[in-house]
Order: structure tokens, then C-alpha cells, then sequence
């Protein structure tokens, strides 16, 4: 095997590269602004909401949880304007789909964690006349957190390799932009391999960000 | 029906408890009163339900039938006009500030300082001044002997030391009765009687204390009455003298047989 590598072309146009990196991010930080929120409304009624509520959560949860990412992404760009005559752009559906399944998952997450909290806790915190809101903000929380946040950051690593089912439908991240080049300077292997180390390099930083972060808050202990 | 004036005198008043989990019966049919300033303890066979009669005390765990009255006032119920509705989250969090308890895992927050583990129920609960709670908790470190560890995070204590920890936590809420659950059947032997030693002195300073204990020495030193259970009822109450010399019961009597036996072995 003597394959000739030439990145030349490939990289040439790095504004490019740049710009659909950007449209990662960006897609990704939009996702999670409304799958973090969510979650946590979600976790909030399946652990603390009246039965009726607490189904309908389980019944969501275990809906987005079974669906393919890419089903969801398609259908909120192609189905959903028909069914309701609300156009999405590209990025928009995206950052629904992706947000969407997102917070189901986040939303167990916040409820195994808070679960994963010893009975003991709870019940001193009661022992000493806390109300339960006051147990879960000073007790209960700090403890769940420290399981959250770790697994927290892997979710993110999730969303950032889900965002590239949105090249499907045309939103300029980077995978759709390795198509498009692909196809431009016929150089589809060096494209990818470009396109595998920019995932890499922010995912890789998203992770030791994480890393660091949990140090400072003191999370190891 | 007793008048409220005999449930006032009493610290509680526990009549006809009965408690199940599913099917299971745990306590069948408890009737037991404590004066204020009494030291009572329960001893009786694992499983007997001597946890989950101390629980219902404080209502950590709902009673099945039956009452439970502290100070007067009914646990786990509010009278609204002439019916009895169950007591909210406010209601018994309120009765639970006067009942302290101590539990055989100590429960300290492992999040939280030693001194901010005394400080945050006079602090959160009680909204008391930081300052004078700060003052008192340390004043309480000091009593049961680790105002060095104030700074110190739980998982650095030794077992005797958090629960010395978790006594003064549950002290700082300045309650009038003082639920013990075991509070040295997971300690190392030889840090059992530091724990003792705290719980002698509170009980010296008049504290009502109900004292679930394998430790019959101490049950027979401090102790005003001690009340062996079996399978959910008393089998026998009486003074410590009467209840250790000469039980009536022949289970009573092979229940002390058994654990005397055992913690001769330990200490030989
Ligand atoms: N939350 C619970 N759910 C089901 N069974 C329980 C629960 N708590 C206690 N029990 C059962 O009730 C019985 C009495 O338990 P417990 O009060 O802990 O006894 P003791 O403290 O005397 O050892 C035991 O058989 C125990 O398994
Ligand atoms: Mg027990």
C-alpha cells in the first residue's frame, strides 16, 4: 500500500473548517440549553410530581430514550412542519431532536443520582426537622452532584458525536462540511481524517475541561 | 380515651401501635408511656421491631393504627375543625426539631464540616443568628470531647468520633427527647465506650432518652426502665434491677442468657 496523502486541498479552505466547527458547537451548546433545564423539570415530576404526571414523564423518557437520533433529527425537519405548518430551519431541528433525547437522558441521570443518595441522608436530614426542600438543597443535591456532574460531561461527549446526524439534513457542522469537501477535491480519505482529529481535539478539550472542573468544585472528595 | 391533661404530663405516649410493612406485622399492639426526664431502654432479639418502634416516634416511618403522642400533641396528625388529617411536610419537620436521634450509621453529611454538620439545623431549621449558632456548636464539640475536629470532613473521623459528632448534631437542636438506635453496635469494641461515656452524661443532665441497646451494662446503669420486645409486643418492662436479676419471662430470661454469653466471649 502506497497511498499518495495530500491535505492541501483539504485543508485549504480552513475558514471552512472553522465556521462548520463553530456550527458544531454552536448546535450543541443550544441542545443541551434546553436538554439541561428539561431534565431537570423532568427528573423533578418522575421523582416529586403527582402519579399522572410521574407516567407521562416515564412514558417520555422511555420514548426518547428508544429512538434513534437520527429518526428524530429527520422527523422534526421534514415531519413536523407538515403536521403543525411550523417550519424548522435546519438548525433548529437539530437542536430539538438532539435536545430533546438529551434531556431524557439527563433526566435519569439526575434521577439515579439523586437516588444513589444514601437512605441515612435523608432520613438525618428529616431527624433534625429539615422540610424537604431544604433537605434537597443542602443535602441532598450537593451529594447527587457529585455523581452527576462526572457523567454529566460524557453526555456531552455524546451530543457532540450526535450533532453530526444533522449533516442529513443539510446543517453546516462538520460532518456535512467533510461532505462537501469530499466531493469538491475527491481527497474523501484525507477529508475524514481531518474531520475525525477536529472531533477528537474538541472532544478530547471538552473532557479535560471536565476533568478540571470537577477538581476545582472539590467533586473527587 | 385518656384526657389530654395525663398525654400533657407525659413526654409519650404510645397506645395500641400497631405497625406493618405489607403483610408483615411488625409491632403488634404497643402500649408504652415516659415521663418526662425517663431514661427507658429497648432490648430484644434483632428483628424484633425496636427500630421501627423508635421510628414511629418520630415518624420516620407512618403508624399502620394506633397513637403516638409527644408532649401532647399527636404525632403524624392534625385536627382540622373535628377530623384528623395527616401532618404535612411542615408539621413534622416542626415536631421533629424537639425529637433528636442518633442512628447505629451515624449519617453525618459527608459533604459538610464536622462543626457545619451541628450548625445546619439551628442554622437552616431553626434560622437561628450563624454567629451564636457557630458559638454553640463549638461549645458542643467541646462537650463530647472533638472541638479539634471542628475543620474535619466526616469520612476523616474514627467510627466513636462520628457519632459523638452526630449526638452533638442532633443535641443542637436543643431537643427534650433523644432517640438512640443502636448508637454503638457498629463501632470498633474498644471505641464503644467513648460513645457510652457522652450518652452517661447526657443522661445525668435529665435528657429523656429512649435507648435501643445491646449494652446491658449501660442499659442497667443508666436506665430507668428497660422493656424487652419480642416479635413486635413487650414482653416484660420493669426497673433495670428487676428486669436483669430476676425477669419474669422465660424468654426474657433466654434472651439475656444469650447476649450476656456473647459479650462474655467478646471480652475474653
Ligand atoms: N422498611 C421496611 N420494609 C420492610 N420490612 C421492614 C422494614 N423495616 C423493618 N422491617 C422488618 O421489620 C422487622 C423489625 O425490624 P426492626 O424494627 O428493624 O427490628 P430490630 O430493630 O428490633 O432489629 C424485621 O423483620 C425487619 O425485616
Ligand atoms: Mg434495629
Amino acid at each position: 500500500m502506497s497511498y499518495q496523502w495530500d491535505f492541501r486541498l483539504v485543508v485549504l479552505d480552513w475558514r471552512m473548517w472553522l465556521d462548520a466547527a463553530g456550527n458544531t458547537l454552536l448546535v450543541c451548546a443550544a441542545a443541551l440549553a434546553l436538554a439541561v433545564p428539561l431534565g431537570l423539570l423532568l427528573a423533578a415530576a418522575r421523582m416529586f410530581g403527582p402519579a399522572p404526571l410521574r407516567w407521562a414523564v416515564i412514558g417520555y423518557v422511555d420514548f426518547m430514550r428508544t429512538s434513534a437520533l437520527l429518526i428524530l433529527i429527520i422527523w422534526f425537519y421534514f415531519a413536523f412542519p407538515m403536521l403543525f405548518g411550523i417550519n424548522l430551519s435546519p438548525f433548529m431541528a437539530a437542536t430539538v431532536a438532539i435536545g430533546l433525547q438529551t434531556a431524557a437522558y439527563f433526566a435519569e441521570l439526575c434521577r439515579a443520582g439523586i437516588n444513589a443518595v444514601d437512605r441515612g441522608q435523608w432520613e438525618a436530614a428529616r431527624a433534625i426537622g429539615m422540610r424537604t426542600t431544604t433537605m434537597l438543597r443542602l443535602i441532598i443535591f450537593p451529594q447527587a452532584l457529585r455523581r452527576i456532574v462526572p457523567i454529566l460531561f460524557s453526555l456531552v461527549a455524546e451530543v457532540i458525536k450526535g450533532s453530526s446526524l444533522a449533516a442529513v439534513i443539510t446543517f453546516g457542522e462538520l460532518t456535512y462540511a467533510a461532505s462537501q469537501v469530499s466531493a469538491d477535491t475527491y481527497r474523501p480519505i484525507e477529508t475524514y481524517t481531518v474531520v475525525a482529529l477536529i472531533y477528537f481535539v474538541i472532544i478530547f478539550t471538552a473532557s479535560r475541561l471536565a476533568s478540571h472542573f470537577e477538581r476545582r468544585l472539590g467533586f473527587q472528595r | 380515651m385518656s384526657e389530654p391533661a395525663t398525654e400533657a404530663r407525659l413526654k409519650v405516649r404510645i397506645s395500641n401501635l400497631h405497625k406493618s410493612f405489607g403483610h408483615m406485622e411488625v409491632l403488634k399492639g404497643i402500649d408504652l408511656d415516659i415521663r418526662h426526664g425517663e431514661k427507658v431502654s429497648l432490648i430484644g432479639p434483632s428483628g424484633s421491631g425496636k427500630t421501627t418502634l423508635l421510628r414511629c416516634v418520630n415518624f420516620l416511618e407512618t403508624l399502620t393504627s394506633g397513637e403516638v403522642y409527644f408532649e401532647g400533641e399527636r404525632v403524624g396528625a392534625r385536627k382540622v375543625g373535628d377530623r384528623w388529617l395527616p401532618a404535612r411536610d411542615r408539621d413534622l419537620a416542626r415536631l421533629r426539631t424537639r425529637i433528636g436521634m442518633v442512628f447505629q450509621r451515624f449519617n453525618l453529611f459527608p459533604h459538610l464540616d464536622v462543626l457545619t454538620n451541628i450548625m445546619i439545623g439551628p442554622v437552616s431549621v431553626l434560622r437561628r443568628d450563624r454567629a451564636e449558632a457557630e458559638a454553640e456548636a463549638m461549645a458542643l464539640l467541646e462537650k463530647v470531647g472533638l472541638a479539634h475536629k471542628a475543620k474535619a470532613y466526616p469520612e476523616a473521623l474514627s467510627g466513636g468520633q462520628q457519632q459523638r459528632v452526630a449526638i452533638a448534631r442532633a443535641l443542637a437542636m436543643k431537643p427534650s427527647l433523644m432517640l438512640f438506635d443502636e448508637a454503638t453496635s457498629a463501632l470498633d469494641p474498644e471505641l464503644v465506650g467513648e460513645v457510652l461515656k457522652v450518652m452517661h452524661d447526657l443522661a445525668d443532665e435529665g435528657m429523656t432518652m429512649i435507648i435501643v441497646t445491646h449494652e446491658m451494662e449501660f442499659a442497667r446503669d443508666v436506665s430507668n426502665r428497660v422493656i424487652f420486645m419480642d416479635h413486635g409486643l413487650v414482653v416484660e418492662a420493669g426497673p433495670p434491677e428487676q428486669v436483669f436479676r430476676e425477669p419474669a419471662q422465660e424468654r426474657t430470661r433466654a434472651f439475656l442468657r444469650a447476649v450476656l454469653d456473647k459479650q462474655a466471649y467478646r471480652v475474653h
